[in-house]
C-alpha cells in the first residue's frame, strides 16, 4: 500500500496538488538599467484550483498578456501572482503569459566613499537575478533569460547558484545571443519550496580600448628593432668576427 | 680544435648534472627566426583575437583569457624568453585584462601539483647525493646498454613497471630523470651536444610516462575523474579491468610502435651513436659498477625512504581503512622529504636539494592560464562551437568514432591540464554519443584513453616540462615526435574500435548508422 502511495507520488502526472510544470521568463534590460519581462508558464492542477505563482523579488505589476489558456490572473500577495485553473483541465496543463515590470537590476558601479577603493571599473555594471519558490507548487522547469541593452556585453558570470550536479550537463547560466545582443540564460529544475537560483555578472561596454592595440604596436616594433642579433647566424668554430 | 671528450667520471658525476635555468640555445636558422618573431607574432595573435568581435556565448573575460593563453603559447613554442619569464608574463596578462582576480593567479603556486614537483625533485636530489641513481645507471648500462636501442627499450619497460605503481606522472619522470641524463651523457648526448640518441632517450621516456599512465584507470587521477562521468552521467560503470583490457593493448602496441620508428624515422641513431661513446668502453662501465662494491648505509637509507613513499603511493586506496585518513601523493612525498631532511639521520641538507623553481614557476603560469580557460567557459564553448558544426548525424559510427578521438586525441595541444581537458571533454562526448543514438561508453571510454596522451609540446604536462629542461631537444623535435605518437595511438584506437573494442562489447559495428 505504502509503496503503491509513493509510486503515485513519484509519477509527477500523478502527484496530487498543482504543479508549475514549465516557467520561462525574458526580461529585456534597457539602458537606463531597469527592464521589461515576460514569463510563460504552463500550470497543471485539479479543475478550478487556484495556484500562487512565485515571482522574483525585482519583478511587479504583473499583468496577464500574449496567448494564454483560460484562466483566472490576478495579482497575489506579497510577490506571487494568483491563477485559477478552468474547470475543464488540459491533460498537459494550462499554458498562459503574463508581462511585468523589472526594477532597477542593472547597476552602475557606486562610487565609493572618498579615499575607500573601486570594486569594479567605473564602466562597468553588475546584474543580478535571483528567484525562489516561495509557493508550495513544485516547478519543474524554471528559465530565465535575460538580454543585456544594445552596447554592453557581459564580463563574466559572477556567480551561479546552486552549483551545478554531477548528472547535470548544461552549466546553470548560459550566455547567448538575441538580435545582436547578448543574453544570460539561467535554469534550474525541480524547484520544490524554499528552492532557490541565481545568478550576478558583470556586464561592460561592447567596445575595447584602442591602447592595447597601441602597446603591442609599439612594444613589437621595439623587439624587432633591438633584437635584430637574433637572427644573425652564430660564427662558425674557430673564426672571429 | 675537437673538444676533449668526457671522462665516465666526469658524465657520472650527477651532483653537477642539474637542470638549466638557462634557455636552450637556437640550433638552426629556423629556430633563430622563430624566436625573432615569435614575440610579435605572440602579441598579433593576442591583438586579433581580442578585437575580434565578440562570440555571443562568449564572455568578454573569456575572449581576453583566449587571447592571453594563445599569446603564452605562442611564447612558450617559439621561445623568444625563457618559458618561466613567458608564465610570469601570462599571470600578469591575466590580471590586467581582468580575465581572473589575483587570488586564484596566486593560488596556483599552492596546487597540489606544484608541491608534488617541489617534493619530488627533492628525493631525486636524495637518489643523486646517495650515489643510489648512479648504481641504478652503471647496472641498467651493464645490463641493457651493449646497444642503444636495448638501452632505449629498457627505459621503455622501467616505465611499463613503474606507470601501475606511482599515479603522479611528475613524480615518476622527476624518479628517473637522473638515469635518463647519465644513460644519456654514456650515448653522448649531453646539454651541449645534444644527438639523436638523446632525443630518442628523453621523447621516448616522455611518450612512456604519459602513454603508459592510460593502461590503468587509476594511471592518473584524470582517468579517475572520466570513470566517474561515465558511471553519473553514461550509466555505465567501468571496472578496473574493463578499463585494462581496453587501454593496454594500445597503450603498450604505440610505445613498441615509437620505440622503433623514433630510432629508425624520426631521429635515426647513426652507427657512431649505437654504443657507449665514453673512453674506455663498457668495460670502464662495469669496472666502475664493481667499484662501487655492496650498497652503503646511505643508499640503504634512501632506499628505505623511497620504499616507505612508494608504499604510500601505491596503497592510497588502502590508507582510509588503514590511517583514517588518505595521505595523498604529494603528502607521501612530502613524509619522504622530511625523512629525508632530517638532521642527522636524513641524508640531505636543504642546499643540497637540486629545487628548479624556475619549472615551478612555469608550471604555475601554465595551470592560471589553463584554468582561466575553463573558469571563463572560453574551452568548453570552443569544444561545443567545433562539435556543434559537424553532423555526426548524417555519418556512420566509424566516422564519429575517428572525428571524435581525433578532437580529445589532439586537443592536448590547447591545453596545460589533463583535469581541466577531462572535465570539459568527457561531458560533452557522453551527452553527444546519447544525443546521437549511441551506447556513451562506446565513445567517452576510448575518448578518456587518450587523456593522458599529453605529449605534444613542452608545456603539454608536467613531465614535459620537467624532460624539456633537459636542454637536449628543441619545441620542434618534441611536436614531431608527440604528433607522431598520437597518430600512432589514433590510428589503434581506431583499428580497435573496428574489431578489439567490438569484440569486447564496447562499440557497435563499425558502420552503423545512427538511430
Amino acid at each position: 500500500m505504502k509503496s503503491a502511495a509513493a509510486a503515485l507520488l513519484l509519477l509527477p502526472g500523478l502527484a496530487f496538488g498543482a504543479e508549475i510544470r514549465d516557467y520561462a521568463a525574458r526580461v529585456d534590460i534597457e539602458p537606463g538599467g531597469a527592464g521589461r519581462g515576460a514569463a510563460t508558464l504552463v500550470v497543471a492542477g485539479a479543475p478550478s484550483e487556484t495556484v500562487e505563482i512565485p515571482l522574483a523579488p525585482s519583478w511587479s505589476h504583473a499583468r496577464l498578456g500574449g496567448p494564454s489558456d483560460d484562466v483566472l490572473f490576478k495579482a497575489g500577495k506579497g510577490a506571487t501572482v494568483r491563477v485559477t485553473l478552468p474547470p475543464a483541465v488540459r491533460p498537459e496543463g494550462s499554458r498562459f503569459t503574463f508581462d511585468f515590470d523589472v526594477a532597477a537590476v542593472f547597476a552602475k558601479a557606486e562610487d565609493p566613499a572618498s579615499g575607500a577603493k573601486l570594486t569594479i571599473p567605473r564602466e562597468s555594471r553588475t546584474l543580478r537575478f535571483a528567484f525562489v519558490n516561495s509557493q508550495d507548487a513544485l516547478i519543474w522547469k524554471f528559465g530565465m533569460l535575460v538580454v543585456l541593452p544594445e552596447g554592453y556585453r557581459f564580463q563574466a558570470i559572477r556567480e551561479q547558484l546552486p552549483k551545478p550536479g554531477k548528472a547535470e550537463v548544461e552549466p546553470r547560466v548560459r550566455l547567448g545571443g538575441d538580435g545582436g545582443r547578448q543574453t544570460a540564460f539561467l535554469q534550474l529544475a525541480n524547484l520544490e519550496q524554499g528552492d532557490d537560483t541565481s545568478m550576478q555578472l558583470e556586464a561592460v561596454p561592447s567596445t575595447r580600448s584602442p591602447l592595447w592595440l597601441a602597446a603591442g604596436a609599439v612594444l613589437s616594433l621595439l623587439y624587432l628593432v633591438h633584437f635584430r642579433d637574433l637572427v644573425v647566424p652564430p660564427p662558425e668554430p674557430g673564426t672571429t668576427r | 680544435m675537437e673538444e676533449k671528450a668526457p671522462t665516465l667520471q666526469e658524465l657520472l658525476d650527477m651532483e653537477k648534472l642539474t637542470l638549466s635555468a638557462k634557455p636552450r640555445a637556437a640550433q638552426s636558422s629556423t629556430e633563430r627566426w622563430m624566436r625573432y618573431l615569435g614575440f610579435p607574432g605572440g602579441i598579433a595573435l593576442f591583438l586579433l583575437v581580442l578585437y575580434l568581435p565578440p562570440g555571443m556565448g562568449l564572455s568578454a573575460a573569456a575572449q581576453t583569457g583566449t587571447a592571453c593563453f594563445l599569446l603564452a603559447l605562442v611564447w612558450w613554442v617559439t621561445e623568444p624568453f625563457p618559458t618561466y619569464v613567458t608564465s610570469l608574463a601570462l599571470m600578469f596578462l591575466l590580471l590586467v585584462t581582468r580575465t581572473s582576480a589575483a587570488k586564484p593567479i596566486m593560488d596556483v603556486l599552492g596546487m597540489e601539483v606544484i608541491w608534488l614537483n617541489l617534493l619530488a625533485f627533492i628525493l631525486a636530489a636524495m637518489l643523486v647525493k646517495t650515489r643510489l641513481a648512479k648504481r641504478m645507471s652503471l647496472f641498467l648500462i651493464v645490463k641493457f646498454g651493449r646497444k642503444a636501442s636495448w638501452a632505449l627499450l629498457a627505459f621503455v619497460i622501467i616505465q611499463l613497471a613503474l606507470a601501475p605503481l606511482i599515479p603522479a606522472t611528475a613524480a615518476r619522470c622527476v624518479m628517473t630523470l637522473p638515469l635518463m641524463i647519465v644513460v644519456a651523457n654514456i650515448y653522448g648526448s649531453s646539454e651541449a651536444h645534444p644527438n639523436n640518441f638523446g632525443k630518442n632517450m628523453f621523447l621516448l621516456n616522455l611518450a612512456g610516462i604519459s602513454v603508459l599512465s592510460s593502461i590503468s584507470m587509476t594511471g592518473s587521477s584524470a582517468n579517475l575523474i572520466a570513470v566517474g562521468f561515465i558511471q553519473s552521467m553514461g550509466g555505465h560503470r567501468l571496472y578496473y579491468m574493463d578499463w585494462m583490457r581496453a587501454g593496454a593493448p594500445i597503450a603498450i602496441v604505440t610505445m613498441l610502435i615509437m620505440w622503433f620508428l623514433g630510432r629508425k624515422v624520426i631521429f635515426p641513431i647513426p652507427q657512431t651513436e649505437q654504443v657507449p661513446s665514453v673512453a674506455g668502453g663498457l668495460p670502464l662501465i662495469e669496472a666502475q659498477h664493481t667499484a662501487m662494491g655492496p650498497l652503503s648505509f646511505q643508499e640503504k637509507k634512501a632506499l628505505v625512504i623511497f620504499a616507505i613513499v612508494l608504499f604510500l603511493w601505491m596503497t592510497d586506496i588502502f590508507h582510509m581503512r588503514w590511517f583514517g585518513v588518505e595521505i595523498s601523493a604529494p603528502f607521501a612525498a612530502l613524509l619522504g622529504a622530511v625523512l629525508v631532511l632530517f638532521p642527522r639521520w636524513g641524508v640531505l641538507q636543504w642546499q643540497e636539494a637540486d629545487i628548479p623553481w624556475h619549472l615551478l614557476i612555469f608550471s604555475a603560469g601554465a595551470y592560471a592560464g589553463g584554468l582561466a580557460l575553463d573558469e571563463t567557459g572560453a574551452a568548453e564553448w570552443g569544444v561545443r562551437q567545433l562539435f556543434g558544426g559537424m553532423n555526426l548525424k548524417a555519418i556512420p559510427f566509424g566516422a564519429a568514432f575517428t572525428i571524435v578521438m581525433a578532437v580529445m586525441m589532439y586537443s592536448h595541444l590547447l591545453t596545460t591540464s589533463k583535469t581541466v581537458r577531462t572535465i570539459i571533454m568527457i561531458p560533452i562526448i557522453i551527452t553527444m554519443s546519447k544525443a546521437l543514438g549511441w551506447d556513451p561508453v562506446s565513445l567517452a571510454l576510448p575518448a578518456a584513453l587518450t587523456i593522458d596522451w599529453v605529449v605534444g609540446l613542452p608545456i603539454s604536462g608536467k613531465p614535459n616540462v620537467i624532460l624539456f629542461s633537459t636542454n637536449q631537444y628543441s619545441v620542434i623535435d618534441n611536436f614531431k615526435y608527440g604528433m607522431t605518437t598520437c597518430t600512432v595511438g589514433l590510428v589503434l584506437l581506431v583499428l580497435s574500435a573496428a574489431t578489439w573494442f567490438h569484440w569486447l562489447g564496447i562499440t557497435p559495428s563499425f558502420w552503423a548508422m545512427p538511430k
